[in-house]
């Protein structure tokens, strides 16, 4: 009886110990209300900025980002000035109206302020990306924009049903990142997802040697990969020099299949 | 027996190639108004431009306005034969057509050309947005720029509120053209038969195997 008592006490410690770990990954958000701008559909789209744990809908303050862009037909457009204030999850977010006049794949990017994490004794970066197509065309999708780092899909980010796998290259300074570790998290907007065991909020996989990684996902609705390293670069806080958490985020919608 | 393995082969070929051809390459056409101008641009999925395409313009009541093909570079160009919904319709051979309905408000903003009064950011407002960043002296960067207010005359009222009224019907329209398109097309004909040519030689196959076999 003694025995067993110091045993569950054990077992609670370890418990919650490791419970507290493997729970609540940080995602960049960047959110379009339409991933496919179709001839009939509204063609003013609203994008959306935020910085939160998707799954658990747990908000973060998003400063205004530093870069905020969007790239298609190969033009880069500045959008960091008609971005709006918002509020995501009750914390800090940022809006932009966006035309779509033309065909095209037009891939939206933010990169932010880097966010300083106490709980990780680290700062954070995530370079985040969603791509939005338009009126039947469909070139372009896997483009490279050539940041710090980032996920380059090999499955064309549109378009997708519930189930379908998502394949992308993790590339850091332009060169693939073997083995590198990619966080999948699931956007619970409606709440009405529940992971049975913390294990399960964030779902991690790695790439193979050549930086290609692959994931199927469950259900249908917007699901956030974030490919994460750490900077070659640190920065000071407090008079002490930090680490920088470098994230490719990258945001793909998955549909139902009716 | 070999006349429906035959049947059932071919059954099954029919019904498989028939559905291929629809989702392999589909065609798209797109079209913008600017000034006096229709541009038109075709494409198959994956990028390939449609050359020498044939391209339909009509009215609402379905009258045919005028007709042209696509160039090297898949495009088309006319002038606005008159101001109305223009349905501009794709027939790039072998079943492969599609078409983009540009609406009264479009045609009318197009030759009137009061685009430059949105304050929403497009793909189009480069300038705009460039100059307007160069800009030190601006005191507020958070909000789109609001120095870009015209007046507006009666033309552009009207073209708004056709916008407006066309937004507002989309639904309705759409609505009429589902209801339009509900019918069984040459493709789900010829692919239902099809599947009805397999199922009967799956099925008299599977019959006459047992015969064999008792044999």
């Amino acid at each position: 009886m003694y025995v067993k008592s110091i045993k569950s006490a054990i077992w609670s410690v370890l418990l919650t110990v490791f419970m507290t770990f493997p729970a609540m990954a940080h995602f960049g958000m960047v959110i379009p209300s339409d991933t496919m701008v179709m001839q009939d559909d509204n063609r003013d789209i609203t994008v959306t900025l935020s910085f939160s744990h998707p799954m658990e809908m747990a908000g973060m303050e998003l400063v205004k980002p530093k870069i905020f862009a969007v790239s298609a037909n190969g033009k880069k457009q500045d959008l960091l000035g008609f971005l709006n204030p918002v509020k995501v999850m009750d914390h800090a977010a940022w809006t932009v109206q966006y035309a779509v006049k033309r065909p095209g794949t037009y891939v939206f990017h933010m990169e932010p302020q880097p966010y300083w994490e106490p709980a990780e004794d680290c700062f954070i970066v995530h370079l985040t990306k969603t791509v939005v197509t338009a009126f039947g065309d469909d070139e372009g999708w896997d483009v490279e924009l050539g940041l710090k780092t980032e996920i380059v899909p090999i499955t064309k980010p549109f378009g997708l049903y519930k189930g379908n796998v998502f394949q992308g290259i993790v590339k850091m300074d332009g060169k693939p990142v073997p083995y590198a570790e990619v966080e999948v998290e699931y956007y619970n907007k409606e709440k009405t997802a529940h992971a049975p065991t913390d294990y399960m909020v964030t779902q991690t996989i790695k790439a193979d040697k050549n930086g290609l990684f692959t994931y199927a996902t469950p259900a249908s609705g917007w699901w956030g990969f974030a490919a994460l390293n750490t900077a070659d670069y640190t920065i000071a806080y407090d008079g002490r020099e930090k680490d920088v958490e470098m994230g490719a985020v990258i945001w793909v919608y998955f549909h139902d299949w009716k | 027996m070999k006349c429906i393995r035959k049947i059932l082969t071919l059954g099954i070929i029919f019904t498989f190639t028939w559905f291929g051809i629809a989702d392999a390459h589909k065609v798209s056409i797109f079209a913008w108004v600017e000034e006096d101008t229709v541009h038109t641009q075709s494409k198959f999925s994956g990028g390939k431009k449609v050359k020498n395409g044939k391209v339909e313009v009509f009215d609402t009541k379905g009258e045919l306005l005028l007709k042209g093909h696509t160039d090297e570079n898949g495009e088309f160009s006319f002038k606005v034969p008159k101001i109305t919904e223009l349905k501009i319709v794709l027939d790039a051979g072998m079943g492969h057509k599609n078409s983009w309905t540009l609406t009264v408000g479009e045609v009318h903003e197009g030759v009137s050309a009061t685009d430059a009064s949105k304050p929403v950011p497009s793909d189009l407002a480069e300038n705009r947005l460039l100059s307007y960043h160069s800009g030190d002296d601006i005191t507020n960067p958070s909000s789109p720029p609001d120095d870009v207010t015209t007046v507006l005359s009666a033309k552009d009222v009207e073209a708004i509120v056709a916008r407006q009224l066309e937004q507002k019907l989309k639904p309705l329209t759409r609505m009429l053209a589902d209801a339009q398109e509900s019918g069984p097309t040459a493709g789900d004909i010829f692919g239902g038969i099809g599947y009805i040519l397999g199922l009967v030689g799956l099925g008299v196959y599977i019959r006459y195997r047992k015969d064999d076999r008792r044999r």
